[in-house]
Protein backbone atom coordinates (compact mmCIF):
# COMPACT_ATOMS: atom_id res chain seq x y z
CA UNK A 1 0.00 0.00 0.00
CA UNK A 2 1.41 3.68 -1.16
CA UNK A 3 1.81 6.28 1.70
CA UNK A 4 -1.41 7.68 -0.03
CA UNK A 5 -3.66 4.61 -0.35
CA UNK A 6 -3.26 4.47 3.40
CA UNK A 7 -4.97 7.50 3.47
CA UNK A 8 -8.01 6.99 2.06
CA UNK A 9 -10.94 7.30 4.47
CA UNK A 10 -12.41 4.14 5.57
CA UNK A 11 -15.67 3.06 5.30
CA UNK A 12 -17.69 1.82 8.66
CA UNK A 13 -18.41 -1.47 7.05
CA UNK A 14 -17.05 -4.14 5.33
CA UNK A 15 -20.83 -4.03 3.20
CA UNK A 16 -20.08 0.07 2.65
CA UNK A 17 -16.98 -0.97 0.96
CA UNK A 18 -18.17 -3.75 -1.35
CA UNK A 19 -21.11 -1.15 -1.75
CA UNK A 20 -18.72 1.70 -3.01
CA UNK A 21 -16.88 -0.62 -4.53
CA UNK A 22 -19.77 -2.08 -6.65
CA UNK A 23 -20.51 1.89 -7.95
CA UNK A 24 -17.43 2.17 -8.93
CA UNK A 25 -17.85 -0.94 -10.98
CA UNK A 26 -21.05 0.84 -12.75
CA UNK A 27 -18.68 3.81 -13.43
CA UNK A 28 -16.09 1.27 -15.02
CA UNK A 29 -19.22 -0.17 -16.58
CA UNK A 30 -19.77 2.96 -18.22
CA UNK A 31 -16.69 4.99 -18.47
CA UNK A 32 -14.19 1.68 -19.46
CA UNK A 33 -11.96 3.42 -22.46
CA UNK A 34 -12.15 0.28 -24.51
CA UNK A 35 -15.23 -1.45 -23.71
CA UNK A 36 -17.48 0.40 -21.69
CA UNK A 37 -20.79 1.83 -22.13
CA UNK A 38 -19.26 5.04 -23.83
CA UNK A 39 -17.04 3.20 -26.14
CA UNK A 40 -20.12 1.58 -28.19
CA UNK A 41 -21.71 5.52 -27.99
CA UNK A 42 -18.95 6.48 -29.63
CA UNK A 43 -19.11 3.96 -32.36
CA UNK A 44 -22.28 4.55 -32.88
CA UNK A 45 -21.63 8.05 -33.51
CA UNK A 46 -18.17 7.08 -35.60
CA UNK A 47 -20.53 5.12 -37.72
CA UNK A 48 -23.26 7.83 -38.30
CA UNK A 49 -20.60 10.03 -39.01
CA UNK A 50 -19.42 8.05 -41.34
CA UNK A 51 -22.79 7.70 -43.29
CA UNK A 52 -23.79 10.91 -43.23
CA UNK A 53 -20.62 12.55 -44.39
CA UNK A 54 -20.51 15.23 -41.39
CA UNK A 55 -19.73 15.56 -37.28
CA UNK A 56 -22.16 15.73 -35.00
CA UNK A 57 -21.39 18.69 -33.84
CA UNK A 58 -23.84 20.81 -31.54
CA UNK A 59 -25.99 19.04 -28.24
CA UNK A 60 -28.98 19.61 -30.24
CA UNK A 61 -28.12 17.34 -33.19
CA UNK A 62 -26.37 14.43 -30.65
CA UNK A 63 -29.39 15.21 -28.15
CA UNK A 64 -31.93 14.43 -30.91
CA UNK A 65 -29.40 10.80 -31.78
CA UNK A 66 -29.38 9.86 -27.82
CA UNK A 67 -32.88 10.48 -27.49
CA UNK A 68 -34.47 9.17 -29.85
CA UNK A 69 -32.64 6.06 -29.31
CA UNK A 70 -33.46 6.06 -25.72
CA UNK A 71 -29.35 5.69 -25.27
CA UNK A 72 -29.56 9.41 -23.83
CA UNK A 73 -31.63 8.91 -21.02
CA UNK A 74 -30.65 5.36 -19.96
CA UNK A 75 -27.18 6.37 -19.66
CA UNK A 76 -28.29 9.88 -17.55
CA UNK A 77 -30.44 7.75 -15.54
CA UNK A 78 -27.48 5.15 -14.65
CA UNK A 79 -25.29 7.92 -14.13
CA UNK A 80 -27.35 9.67 -11.75
CA UNK A 81 -27.81 6.78 -9.95
CA UNK A 82 -24.66 5.78 -9.24
CA UNK A 83 -23.78 9.26 -8.26
CA UNK A 84 -26.60 9.33 -5.56
CA UNK A 85 -25.78 6.08 -4.61
CA UNK A 86 -22.38 6.99 -4.07
CA UNK A 87 -23.24 9.90 -1.64
CA UNK A 88 -25.89 8.47 0.61
CA UNK A 89 -23.06 5.58 1.23
CA UNK A 90 -20.24 7.76 2.15
CA UNK A 91 -22.04 9.86 4.09
CA UNK A 92 -23.77 6.89 6.25
CA UNK A 93 -20.57 4.97 6.38
CA UNK A 94 -18.57 8.05 7.61
CA UNK A 95 -21.23 9.62 10.25
CA UNK A 96 -20.62 6.83 12.77
CA UNK A 97 -16.84 8.40 12.49
CA UNK A 98 -17.63 11.74 12.49
CA UNK A 99 -16.74 12.97 16.20
CA UNK A 100 -13.14 10.85 15.90
CA UNK A 101 -12.53 12.66 12.48
CA UNK A 102 -13.14 16.18 13.25
CA UNK A 103 -10.97 15.67 16.43
CA UNK A 104 -7.69 14.23 14.02
CA UNK A 105 -8.34 17.25 11.78
CA UNK A 106 -7.77 19.07 14.82
CA UNK A 107 -5.02 17.45 16.24
CA UNK A 108 -3.46 18.23 13.14
CA UNK A 109 -4.03 21.48 12.89
CA UNK A 110 -0.69 22.89 14.37
CA UNK A 111 1.66 20.46 13.57
CA UNK A 112 4.05 20.47 10.94
CA UNK A 113 5.50 20.55 8.17
CA UNK A 114 3.44 23.39 6.49
CA UNK A 115 1.28 26.20 7.68
CA UNK A 116 -2.58 25.99 7.91
CA UNK A 117 -4.17 29.34 7.28
CA UNK A 118 -7.99 29.60 8.27
CA UNK A 119 -9.50 32.59 7.91
CA UNK A 120 -13.05 32.77 10.79
CA UNK A 121 -14.24 35.95 9.31
CA UNK A 122 -14.29 34.19 5.70
CA UNK A 123 -17.41 34.56 3.55
CA UNK A 124 -18.29 32.21 1.21
CA UNK A 125 -19.68 33.49 -2.33
CA UNK A 126 -22.95 33.00 -3.68
CA UNK A 127 -21.60 31.25 -6.49
CA UNK A 128 -20.02 28.25 -4.33
CA UNK A 129 -22.99 27.80 -2.86
CA UNK A 130 -23.86 24.45 -5.23
CA UNK A 131 -23.62 20.84 -4.16
CA UNK A 132 -20.73 20.27 -6.83
CA UNK A 133 -20.96 16.75 -8.25
CA UNK A 134 -24.34 16.49 -5.44
CA UNK A 135 -22.21 16.66 -2.54
CA UNK A 136 -24.00 17.40 0.12
CA UNK A 137 -23.36 20.68 1.84
CA UNK A 138 -21.29 21.37 -1.45
CA UNK A 139 -17.46 21.95 -0.90
CA UNK A 140 -17.66 23.45 2.00
CA UNK A 141 -20.49 23.23 4.38
CA UNK A 142 -19.73 19.75 6.42
CA UNK A 143 -16.66 19.71 8.45
CA UNK A 144 -15.87 16.35 6.90
CA UNK A 145 -16.04 17.61 3.75
CA UNK A 146 -12.77 16.65 3.01
CA UNK A 147 -13.48 13.06 3.94
CA UNK A 148 -16.39 12.96 1.67
CA UNK A 149 -14.85 14.37 -1.36
CA UNK A 150 -11.40 11.98 -1.28
CA UNK A 151 -13.63 9.17 -0.67
CA UNK A 152 -15.84 10.12 -3.85
CA UNK A 153 -12.88 11.06 -6.21
CA UNK A 154 -11.52 7.62 -5.24
CA UNK A 155 -14.68 6.36 -6.99
CA UNK A 156 -14.91 8.88 -9.57
CA UNK A 157 -11.86 7.84 -10.74
CA UNK A 158 -12.13 4.30 -10.57
CA UNK A 159 -9.21 3.53 -8.09
CA UNK A 160 -6.59 5.33 -10.92
CA UNK A 161 -5.81 8.27 -8.36
CA UNK A 162 -5.38 6.09 -4.90
CA UNK A 163 -1.90 7.18 -5.34
CA UNK A 164 -2.48 10.65 -6.57
CA UNK A 165 -1.56 9.42 -9.87
CA UNK A 166 -3.49 11.98 -11.56
CA UNK A 167 -2.44 14.47 -10.18
CA UNK A 168 1.39 13.58 -9.70
CA UNK A 169 1.31 12.84 -13.94
CA UNK A 170 -0.41 16.09 -14.60
CA UNK A 171 2.36 18.03 -12.32
CA UNK A 172 5.18 16.38 -13.79
CA UNK A 173 5.21 18.14 -17.49
CA UNK A 174 5.05 21.40 -15.87
CA UNK A 175 7.41 23.80 -17.74
CA UNK A 176 9.41 26.22 -16.08
CA UNK A 177 9.68 29.77 -16.59
CA UNK A 178 12.51 30.39 -19.47
CA UNK A 179 14.98 31.82 -16.35
CA UNK A 180 14.56 28.35 -14.38
CA UNK A 181 13.62 29.96 -11.38
CA UNK A 182 11.40 28.50 -9.56
CA UNK A 183 11.00 29.66 -5.87
CA UNK A 184 7.50 30.25 -4.80
CA UNK A 185 3.95 28.20 -6.37
CA UNK A 186 0.58 28.84 -5.75
CA UNK A 187 -2.05 26.32 -6.80
CA UNK A 188 -5.31 27.63 -7.04
CA UNK A 189 -8.80 26.04 -6.03
CA UNK A 190 -6.49 23.00 -4.67
CA UNK A 191 -9.13 21.30 -3.04
CA UNK A 192 -7.74 18.33 -0.48
CA UNK A 193 -4.40 19.18 -1.69
CA UNK A 194 -3.41 16.41 -4.20
CA UNK A 195 -1.81 19.14 -6.84
CA UNK A 196 -0.31 21.05 -3.90
CA UNK A 197 1.87 18.35 -2.62
CA UNK A 198 2.49 16.87 -6.16
CA UNK A 199 4.06 20.19 -7.01
CA UNK A 200 5.96 20.37 -4.14
CA UNK A 201 7.42 16.80 -4.99
CA UNK A 202 8.42 18.01 -8.63
CA UNK A 203 9.82 21.31 -7.36
CA UNK A 204 11.25 20.30 -3.73
CA UNK A 205 12.88 23.77 -3.32
CA UNK A 206 9.82 25.64 -4.35
CA UNK A 207 7.84 26.72 -1.58
CA UNK A 208 4.04 25.78 -2.55
CA UNK A 209 0.89 27.20 -1.62
CA UNK A 210 -2.60 25.96 -2.39
CA UNK A 211 -5.50 27.53 -1.41
CA UNK A 212 -9.32 27.00 -1.43
CA UNK A 213 -12.39 28.78 -0.09
CA UNK A 214 -13.49 25.81 1.32
CA UNK A 215 -11.68 25.61 5.29
CA UNK A 216 -12.81 21.60 5.69
CA UNK A 217 -10.86 20.80 2.55
CA UNK A 218 -7.89 22.84 3.51
CA UNK A 219 -8.24 21.20 6.65
CA UNK A 220 -8.36 17.85 5.66
CA UNK A 221 -5.51 18.90 2.90
CA UNK A 222 -3.17 20.13 5.71
CA UNK A 223 -3.73 16.71 7.60
CA UNK A 224 -2.60 14.95 4.17
CA UNK A 225 0.19 16.57 3.96
CA UNK A 226 1.73 16.49 7.69
CA UNK A 227 0.93 12.87 6.84
CA UNK A 228 2.59 12.46 4.18
CA UNK A 229 5.41 14.73 5.47
CA UNK A 230 5.22 17.14 2.45
CA UNK A 231 6.16 20.98 3.24
CA UNK A 232 3.33 22.46 1.57
CA UNK A 233 1.08 25.22 3.07
CA UNK A 234 -2.39 25.97 2.83
CA UNK A 235 -4.77 29.11 3.17
CA UNK A 236 -8.33 29.99 3.27
CA UNK A 237 -8.56 32.40 0.47
CA UNK A 238 -10.16 33.32 -2.92
CA UNK A 239 -8.53 32.62 -6.42
CA UNK A 240 -9.83 36.31 -7.82
CA UNK A 241 -8.49 38.06 -4.60
CA UNK A 242 -5.58 35.57 -3.30
CA UNK A 243 -4.21 38.58 -0.84
CA UNK A 244 -0.29 37.67 -1.67
CA UNK A 245 1.82 40.59 -2.92
CA UNK A 246 2.16 41.87 -7.24
CA UNK A 247 4.97 39.67 -9.02
CA UNK A 248 4.63 36.80 -6.22
CA UNK A 249 4.88 33.24 -7.76
CA UNK A 250 6.90 32.03 -10.16
CA UNK A 251 4.17 29.57 -11.36
CA UNK A 252 0.60 29.59 -10.61
CA UNK A 253 -1.30 26.32 -11.37
CA UNK A 254 -4.71 25.55 -11.56
CA UNK A 255 -6.73 21.69 -12.38
CA UNK A 256 -10.18 21.77 -12.92
CA UNK A 257 -10.67 24.60 -10.99
CA UNK A 258 -12.20 26.52 -13.88
CA UNK A 259 -15.31 24.82 -15.05
CA UNK A 260 -16.80 25.13 -11.33
CA UNK A 261 -16.91 29.18 -11.30
CA UNK A 262 -18.92 31.48 -13.28
CA UNK A 263 -17.37 32.89 -16.39
CA UNK A 264 -17.47 36.47 -14.57
CA UNK A 265 -15.19 35.41 -12.19
CA UNK A 266 -12.68 33.01 -14.40
CA UNK A 267 -12.10 36.61 -15.89
CA UNK A 268 -11.67 38.01 -12.62
CA UNK A 269 -9.08 34.77 -11.33
CA UNK A 270 -7.15 35.38 -14.46
CA UNK A 271 -6.12 39.21 -13.57
CA UNK A 272 -5.54 38.32 -10.22
CA UNK A 273 -2.84 35.03 -11.50
CA UNK A 274 -1.04 38.11 -13.97
CA UNK A 275 -1.13 40.30 -10.71
CA UNK A 276 0.50 37.77 -8.84
CA UNK A 277 2.86 36.26 -11.20
CA UNK A 278 6.30 37.69 -11.92
CA UNK A 279 7.61 38.65 -15.32
CA UNK A 280 8.55 35.61 -17.02
CA UNK A 281 5.93 33.70 -14.52
CA UNK A 282 4.20 31.02 -15.62
CA UNK A 283 0.43 30.08 -15.79
CA UNK A 284 -0.82 26.50 -16.06
CA UNK A 285 -3.90 25.48 -16.13
CA UNK A 286 -5.88 21.90 -16.81
CA UNK A 287 -9.62 22.14 -17.43
CA UNK A 288 -12.81 21.16 -19.42
CA UNK A 289 -11.87 20.59 -23.50
CA UNK A 290 -13.73 23.26 -25.11
CA UNK A 291 -16.95 22.61 -26.50
CA UNK A 292 -15.83 23.43 -30.26
CA UNK A 293 -13.29 20.30 -29.53
CA UNK A 294 -15.50 17.30 -27.80
CA UNK A 295 -16.75 14.74 -29.39
CA UNK A 296 -20.49 14.09 -29.43
CA UNK A 297 -20.71 12.57 -26.17
CA UNK A 298 -18.88 15.30 -24.25
CA UNK A 299 -21.16 17.70 -25.97
CA UNK A 300 -23.90 15.07 -24.18
CA UNK A 301 -22.32 14.31 -21.25
CA UNK A 302 -21.57 18.17 -20.22
CA UNK A 303 -25.10 18.72 -20.25
CA UNK A 304 -25.76 15.99 -18.18
CA UNK A 305 -23.08 16.87 -15.77
CA UNK A 306 -24.26 20.50 -15.66
CA UNK A 307 -28.02 19.50 -15.44
CA UNK A 308 -28.10 16.43 -13.13
CA UNK A 309 -24.61 15.98 -11.98
CA UNK A 310 -24.17 19.68 -9.83
CA UNK A 311 -22.03 21.33 -12.91
CA UNK A 312 -23.95 24.70 -13.10
CA UNK A 313 -20.97 26.68 -15.18
CA UNK A 314 -19.31 23.50 -16.71
CA UNK A 315 -21.39 25.37 -20.05
CA UNK A 316 -20.25 28.70 -19.57
CA UNK A 317 -16.60 27.93 -18.86
CA UNK A 318 -16.76 24.94 -22.42
CA UNK A 319 -18.32 27.77 -24.44
CA UNK A 320 -15.42 30.80 -22.95
CA UNK A 321 -13.00 32.32 -24.79
CA UNK A 322 -10.34 31.21 -21.75
CA UNK A 323 -7.26 32.20 -24.51
CA UNK A 324 -8.98 35.92 -24.68
CA UNK A 325 -9.03 35.95 -20.91
CA UNK A 326 -5.31 35.11 -20.82
CA UNK A 327 -4.58 37.77 -23.46
CA UNK A 328 -6.71 40.55 -21.76
CA UNK A 329 -4.62 40.09 -18.58
CA UNK A 330 -1.62 40.35 -20.23
CA UNK A 331 -0.76 37.04 -19.95
CA UNK A 332 0.99 35.30 -23.12
CA UNK A 333 -0.25 31.71 -24.31
CA UNK A 334 2.53 29.20 -24.94
CA UNK A 335 0.88 26.25 -25.62
CA UNK A 336 -2.07 24.47 -25.24
CA UNK A 337 -2.20 20.65 -24.92
CA UNK A 338 -4.75 18.23 -25.30
CA UNK A 339 -4.43 15.03 -23.11
CA UNK A 340 -6.23 14.59 -19.83
CA UNK A 341 -7.50 11.40 -19.82
CA UNK A 342 -9.89 12.37 -22.31
CA UNK A 343 -11.29 15.19 -20.82
CA UNK A 344 -8.63 17.73 -20.00
CA UNK A 345 -6.70 20.32 -21.96
CA UNK A 346 -3.83 22.28 -20.74
CA UNK A 347 -2.93 25.88 -21.08
CA UNK A 348 0.34 27.24 -20.49
CA UNK A 349 0.58 31.01 -20.66
CA UNK A 350 3.56 33.08 -20.03
CA UNK A 351 3.21 37.09 -17.86
CA UNK B 1 -37.76 14.41 -19.30
CA UNK B 2 -38.87 15.87 -15.94
CA UNK B 3 -37.00 17.86 -13.17
CA UNK B 4 -38.98 15.73 -10.46
CA UNK B 5 -39.75 17.00 -7.06
CA UNK B 6 -37.40 19.35 -5.17
CA UNK B 7 -36.61 18.04 -1.44
CA UNK B 8 -34.16 18.96 1.28
CA UNK B 9 -31.28 17.47 -0.03
CA UNK B 10 -29.75 18.54 -3.84
CA UNK B 11 -31.93 21.30 -3.71
CA UNK B 12 -32.45 22.89 -7.13
CA UNK B 13 -30.62 25.73 -7.31
CA UNK B 14 -29.91 28.30 -10.26
CA UNK B 15 -26.86 30.33 -9.39
CA UNK B 16 -25.54 33.38 -11.81
CA UNK B 17 -26.18 32.14 -14.98
CA UNK B 18 -25.52 28.15 -14.69
CA UNK B 19 -27.30 25.98 -16.19
CA UNK B 20 -30.23 25.50 -13.64
CA UNK B 21 -29.74 22.36 -11.77
CA UNK B 22 -32.20 19.88 -10.87
CA UNK B 23 -34.16 19.39 -7.51
CA UNK B 24 -34.14 16.14 -5.77
CA UNK B 25 -34.79 12.39 -7.81
CA UNK B 26 -35.11 13.94 -11.26
CA UNK B 27 -36.56 11.38 -13.31
CA UNK B 28 -34.50 10.92 -16.43
CA UNK B 29 -36.75 8.23 -18.75
CA UNK B 30 -39.40 9.08 -20.87
CA UNK B 31 -41.69 6.62 -18.80
CA UNK B 32 -41.81 7.08 -14.76
CA UNK B 33 -41.91 3.17 -14.54
CA UNK B 34 -39.12 2.52 -16.70
CA UNK B 35 -36.73 4.83 -14.85
CA UNK B 36 -37.77 3.60 -11.58
CA UNK B 37 -37.01 0.27 -12.51
CA UNK B 38 -33.90 0.79 -13.90
CA UNK B 39 -32.92 2.56 -10.56
CA UNK B 40 -34.32 -0.76 -9.10
CA UNK B 41 -32.10 -3.06 -11.06
CA UNK B 42 -29.05 -1.05 -9.75
CA UNK B 43 -30.06 -1.06 -6.43
CA UNK B 44 -30.31 -4.57 -6.42
CA UNK B 45 -27.18 -5.44 -8.15
CA UNK B 46 -25.03 -3.03 -5.68
CA UNK B 47 -27.32 -5.12 -2.92
CA UNK B 48 -26.02 -8.76 -4.85
CA UNK B 49 -22.43 -7.56 -5.07
CA UNK B 50 -22.78 -6.66 -1.34
CA UNK B 51 -23.60 -9.96 -0.57
CA UNK B 52 -21.49 -11.72 -3.18
CA UNK B 53 -18.16 -10.19 -1.50
CA UNK B 54 -19.48 -11.30 1.98
CA UNK B 55 -19.81 -14.98 1.13
CA UNK B 56 -16.70 -15.48 -1.17
CA UNK B 57 -14.55 -13.40 1.91
CA UNK B 58 -16.88 -15.73 4.55
CA UNK B 59 -16.06 -18.78 2.70
CA UNK B 60 -12.47 -18.19 2.34
CA UNK B 61 -11.86 -17.41 5.68
CA UNK B 62 -13.43 -20.82 6.83
CA UNK B 63 -11.84 -22.98 4.33
CA UNK B 64 -8.60 -21.49 5.20
CA UNK B 65 -9.41 -22.21 8.73
CA UNK B 66 -10.45 -25.59 8.13
CA UNK B 67 -13.27 -24.69 10.03
CA UNK B 68 -15.53 -26.03 7.11
CA UNK B 69 -15.79 -27.58 3.58
CA UNK B 70 -18.04 -26.52 0.83
CA UNK B 71 -20.56 -29.48 1.89
CA UNK B 72 -21.16 -28.23 5.39
CA UNK B 73 -22.65 -24.75 3.92
CA UNK B 74 -24.80 -26.71 1.63
CA UNK B 75 -26.59 -29.02 3.99
CA UNK B 76 -26.67 -26.66 6.80
CA UNK B 77 -30.33 -26.05 8.74
CA UNK B 78 -30.58 -23.36 10.72
CA UNK B 79 -32.50 -23.36 13.81
CA UNK B 80 -35.02 -21.42 14.65
CA UNK B 81 -34.14 -18.22 16.05
CA UNK B 82 -31.88 -17.59 12.89
CA UNK B 83 -35.19 -18.08 10.72
CA UNK B 84 -36.62 -15.15 12.40
CA UNK B 85 -33.05 -13.44 11.94
CA UNK B 86 -33.13 -14.47 8.15
CA UNK B 87 -36.40 -13.51 7.91
CA UNK B 88 -35.90 -9.69 9.02
CA UNK B 89 -32.83 -9.54 6.63
CA UNK B 90 -35.01 -10.54 3.82
CA UNK B 91 -37.40 -7.76 4.37
CA UNK B 92 -34.92 -5.30 4.77
CA UNK B 93 -33.50 -6.53 1.23
CA UNK B 94 -36.66 -6.31 0.06
CA UNK B 95 -37.42 -2.65 1.30
CA UNK B 96 -33.98 -1.46 0.41
CA UNK B 97 -34.48 -2.73 -3.24
CA UNK B 98 -38.31 -1.96 -3.85
CA UNK B 99 -38.22 1.39 -1.98
CA UNK B 100 -38.91 2.99 -5.77
CA UNK B 101 -41.84 1.76 -5.70
CA UNK B 102 -42.99 3.17 -2.91
CA UNK B 103 -41.67 6.44 -4.53
CA UNK B 104 -43.81 6.25 -7.07
CA UNK B 105 -47.12 5.97 -5.20
CA UNK B 106 -45.92 8.81 -3.16
CA UNK B 107 -45.38 11.30 -6.07
CA UNK B 108 -48.77 9.80 -7.32
CA UNK B 109 -50.56 10.57 -3.99
CA UNK B 110 -48.72 14.17 -4.05
CA UNK B 111 -49.71 14.68 -7.63
CA UNK B 112 -53.47 13.32 -7.26
CA UNK B 113 -53.88 15.32 -3.63
CA UNK B 114 -52.89 18.58 -5.54
CA UNK B 115 -55.84 18.34 -8.15
C1 LIG C 1 -13.08 20.33 -8.68
S1 LIG C 1 -12.27 20.92 -7.26
C2 LIG C 1 -10.58 20.77 -7.87
C3 LIG C 1 -9.67 20.29 -6.83
C4 LIG C 1 -8.20 20.13 -7.09
N1 LIG C 1 -7.59 21.24 -7.80
C5 LIG C 1 -7.94 18.84 -7.79
O1 LIG C 1 -7.47 18.86 -8.90
O2 LIG C 1 -8.20 17.81 -7.19
C6 LIG C 1 -12.50 22.66 -7.21
C7 LIG C 1 -12.04 23.30 -5.90
O3 LIG C 1 -11.97 24.71 -6.10
C8 LIG C 1 -12.48 25.37 -4.95
N2 LIG C 1 -12.94 26.69 -5.40
C9 LIG C 1 -13.99 26.97 -6.20
N3 LIG C 1 -14.08 28.29 -6.44
C10 LIG C 1 -13.04 28.87 -5.77
C11 LIG C 1 -12.58 30.21 -5.63
N4 LIG C 1 -13.20 31.22 -6.24
N5 LIG C 1 -11.49 30.42 -4.88
C12 LIG C 1 -10.86 29.41 -4.25
N6 LIG C 1 -11.24 28.13 -4.35
C13 LIG C 1 -12.32 27.86 -5.10
C14 LIG C 1 -13.54 24.45 -4.43
O4 LIG C 1 -13.77 24.67 -3.05
C15 LIG C 1 -12.96 23.07 -4.74
O5 LIG C 1 -12.23 22.58 -3.65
Amino acid sequence: MTPEQALIPEASRRADTAYLDFVEGIREFVLNERDGLDHDIDQLFAALEQRRGKAYASYDEVAEVMDRTAVGPLRNRLMRTQQEMQWRRIVATLEPKRAALEAELTSYEERGPGELLLDPAFQTPDYANVHFHLQPGGYHKDTLAGYLYHYSTKVFFRGLNDSDAIHKGAAKPTPVPADGQVNRILDLGCSIGQSTTALKEKFPQAAVWGIDHSAPMLRYAHRRSVSLDIDVNFAQRLAEDNGFPDGHFDLVYSMILFHEIPTRIAEEVVQEVARVLRPGGLFVAHDFVSSNNSTPLQLYHREFDCRYNGEPYAQQFCHSDFQGMMERAGLKLQRRIGDGYGFMNTWWAER
Amino acid sequence: MSDGQSGDGYRAQTPEGGVPLAGDDPILLPDPATDALLRMVTELTAELWVERDRRMVLEDVLVDAGVISSATLENYVPPESRRQHYRDERDALVQSVFKELRRVVATAAVRENGR
